[in-house]
């Protein structure tokens, strides 16, 4: 599905389901979150996260808010979508802000999507989540590639096959303290493997 | 490139603890390399794009849903025109009442003199005998006249 979103077909679509949510249905508030929730947390809120709970929390905390404010969205001849994306944005540095209270781990990563054209929210793109994924997915191979062995290994045991630490440091036959050791570097090196070969663009509002 | 087979460091030791803590908990309340941090975030990423679950995104929804307030009902306009004319109409009453207020009252529209009191006046005038009669007159007028004033004011 390759949409823009400002395209009059979609803000009538939207319109409709605006006016009967402001009306106090949610069906249809249901409607437009079921359009545009896959996108707003693929796109936006992990990304400024890094932590796929507290960008579920965001998540739910955007359209909340979105639900109680419908009122003040204004058709404008822009999609609702970049509303509701200026809210998850907000909701996302709420939540940076207050990470010394609650010890939340996390860490944006838009700054290493943004050269794939993972940043900002495209809407001709929006649709294709899948589509991105792969491209993502292929960036990751081409720098695992490029690391050493062991590194990858590491990598590959933790993220790929999600094993588990202990599992890990035993697959590698290392003790547990020495694999947290050598994941960390190995993160590290696959970072700066990143920002060689895809880059790394300077990072804007969060994390 | 850190070679692995190099020796920790204190610090690199304690930073890898608080990474793993983080990576398995998802909280780090003494804070994490974020470097490391992010990069790891972005290899979870990768594995599926960031899908958000249909199940789970449904419980999603209905958290919201169940913490929001309903939306304020939105006036329709012909409701808001008939309310700002009720103001307008309201605002001019309430000047027209003040204005009243504060203007003078009208004057009391007195009873003229009856043809007795100025015959009893003209009758005392030539001569005393008759100042009783002149007396009842006035004292009649008086009341009168007081009886107006009091209707009038209210006093």
């Amino acid at each position: 599905m390759n949409e823009d979103l400002n395209r009059p077909e979609r803000l009538r679509w939207e319109a409709e389901r605006v006016a009967r949510a402001r009306a106090g249905d949610r069906g249809a508030f249901a409607e437009i979150y079921r359009a545009y929730a896959p996108g707003l947390f693929a796109r936006v809120l992990l990304p400024k996260l890094g932590n796929r709970e507290a960008a579920e929390d965001a998540l739910a905390e955007t359209f909340r808010t979105a639900f109680e404010r419908l009122d003040g969205f204004e058709e404008r001849g822009v999609s609702l979508f970049f509303w509701l994306s200026r809210i998850a944005t907000n909701k996302a540095l709420d939540m940076h802000r207050a990470r010394a209270t609650t010890g939340r781990a996390l860490a944006s990563f838009e700054s290493l999507l943004a050269p794939l054209g993972e940043g900002p929210p495209d809407p001709d793109e929006l649709f294709e989540l899948r589509g991105n994924a792969m491209r993502v997915k292929k960036a990751v191979e081409d720098v695992l590639a490029r690391l050493n062995p062991r590194y990858r290994r590491a990598i590959e045991l933790r993220f790929v096959e999600e094993q588990t630490r202990e599992e890990c440091a035993l697959a590698l036959d290392v003790k547990l303290g020495t694999f947290d050791v050598l994941l960390l570097r190995a993160l590290r090196a696959f970072r700066k493997e990143w920002t060689a070969v895809v880059g790394e663009e300077t990072p804007r509002d969060s994390g | 490139m850190t070679l692995d087979d190099e020796e920790p460091t204190a610090e690199e030791l304690e930073e890898a603890e608080r990474l793993a803590r983080a990576l398995e908990r998802g909280h780090a309340p003494g804070g994490a390399p974020e470097d490391a941090l992010a990069a790891a975030a972005l290899l979870r990423f990768a594995k599926d794009g960031g899908a958000l679950e249909e199940e789970r995104g449904q419980r999603i929804l209905e958290d919201a849903l169940a913490g929001a307030r309903p939306p304020p009902a939105r006036p329709r306009l012909r409701f808001t025109l008939l309310g700002l004319l009720g103001l307008a109409a309201a605002g001019a009453a309430s000047v027209v009442l003040v204005q009243r207020g504060q203007t003078p009252e009208g004057e009391a529209s007195l009873p003229a003199p009856p043809r007795e009191l100025l015959e009893a006046q003209l009758a005392a005038a030539n001569g005393p005998s008759s100042l009783a009669a002149l007396d009842d007159e006035t004292a009649r007028y008086r009341g009168a006249v007081y009886a107006k004033l009091r209707e009038r004011y209210g006093k």
